[in-house]
């Protein structure tokens, strides 16, 4: 299985994601383009189509209105609103959970941040709602291999099958979708 | 009395290699590591795993690091997500995990 870094904020060499595990990645402004929606008026734009939208925002009910226009969404608070989550289990979409707030932040705010992501994502598999691990890495250090990723997940509390289909067969459906 | 094998420490060793934007010397490297495990993990986390550089080439920029098998996923997590050391940015890539330092090889 080929495994796909869906969000990448710089340049990253082939090389170094082929040394990594991955077949690809999508860089931001490239192949994939971020809405950041703060109030409904935000919502008027439409995204482009040939490149991979993603919504993101702190307020599930806006996230909500966009769940059948975009192919990813992003919770920044990983607030657990379960009709959200539905939703996106319903459109056949996927959350995206960047791993680079774990990576920016330590002590508390890590340990918080870390508890809000796991359930979350605890409440992805009940209701069977697709997410898709990325590392918004704004430079190589930030880029994480297969193996790293299993292992973040494991601390939040999936196991190497969820992770590893998460960044192959459901980033695949993403990238299929918007070709 | 000795102890029965069967309760012995089962030790994992893995063996990774780290990137930074700056040389470190060998003892920033053990170092940075260590506390980057002990953040994550916590002390009691730790106490549980036993985490320990064992060795670190600085020409090589690779190393092993001794744990517990119980603890491995967690020290294993808490590599991934160590992005600093001494203020140069840096990150520790996990090559392989053994259960013997000769295969690591």
């Amino acid at each position: 299985m080929a495994y796909h870094d869906l969000h990448v904020r710089f340049r990253a060499q082939q090389g170094k994601l082929a040394e990594l595990g991955f077949a690809g990645a999508a860089i931001a402004g490239e192949q994939i383009e971020e809405k950041l929606v703060k109030s409904a008026a935000d919502m008027n734009v439409s995204p482009s189509k040939n490149k991979i939208s993603v919504l993101s925002g702190e307020d599930a009910e806006l996230l909500r209105k966009g769940v059948k226009r975009y192919d990813l969404i992003f919770v920044s608070s990983f607030y657990p609103d379960t009709a959200l989550i539905r939703e996106v289990a319903d459109n056949s979409i996927a959350f995206e959970i960047p791993v680079s707030g774990l990576l920016r932040s330590y002590g508390y705010s890590r340990a918080a941040l870390l508890g809000r992501m796991q359930f979350f994502l605890e409440l992805c598999v009940k209701y069977n709602a697709n997410y898709v691990f990325t590392s918004r890495a704004e430079n190589q250090f930030e880029l994480k291999s297969i193996d790293d990723f299993i292992a973040i997940g494991g601390a939040l509390g999936l196991n190497a099958g969820q992770v590893k289909r998460s960044m192959g067969a459901v980033a695949e459906k993403v990238m299929r979708e918007v070709k | 009395m000795p102890l029965k094998p069967s309760m012995r420490e089962k030790w994992r060793y893995i063996s990774f290699r780290l990137e930074s934007e700056g040389s470190l010397s060998a003892s920033e490297a053990k170092d940075g590591i260590e506390k980057g495990i002990l953040r994550f993990i916590g002390e009691l986390g730790a106490s549980r795993a036993k985490p320990k550089v064992l060795e670190y080439d600085a020409s090589k920029m690779e190393g092993i690091v001794r744990c517990e098998n119980a603890g491995l996923p967690e020290v294993r997590a808490a590599l991934a997500l160590i992005s600093s050391i001494a203020n140069r940015k840096c990150a520790v890539r996990t090559l392989k995990t053994s259960g013997t330092i000769a295969r690591l090889g």
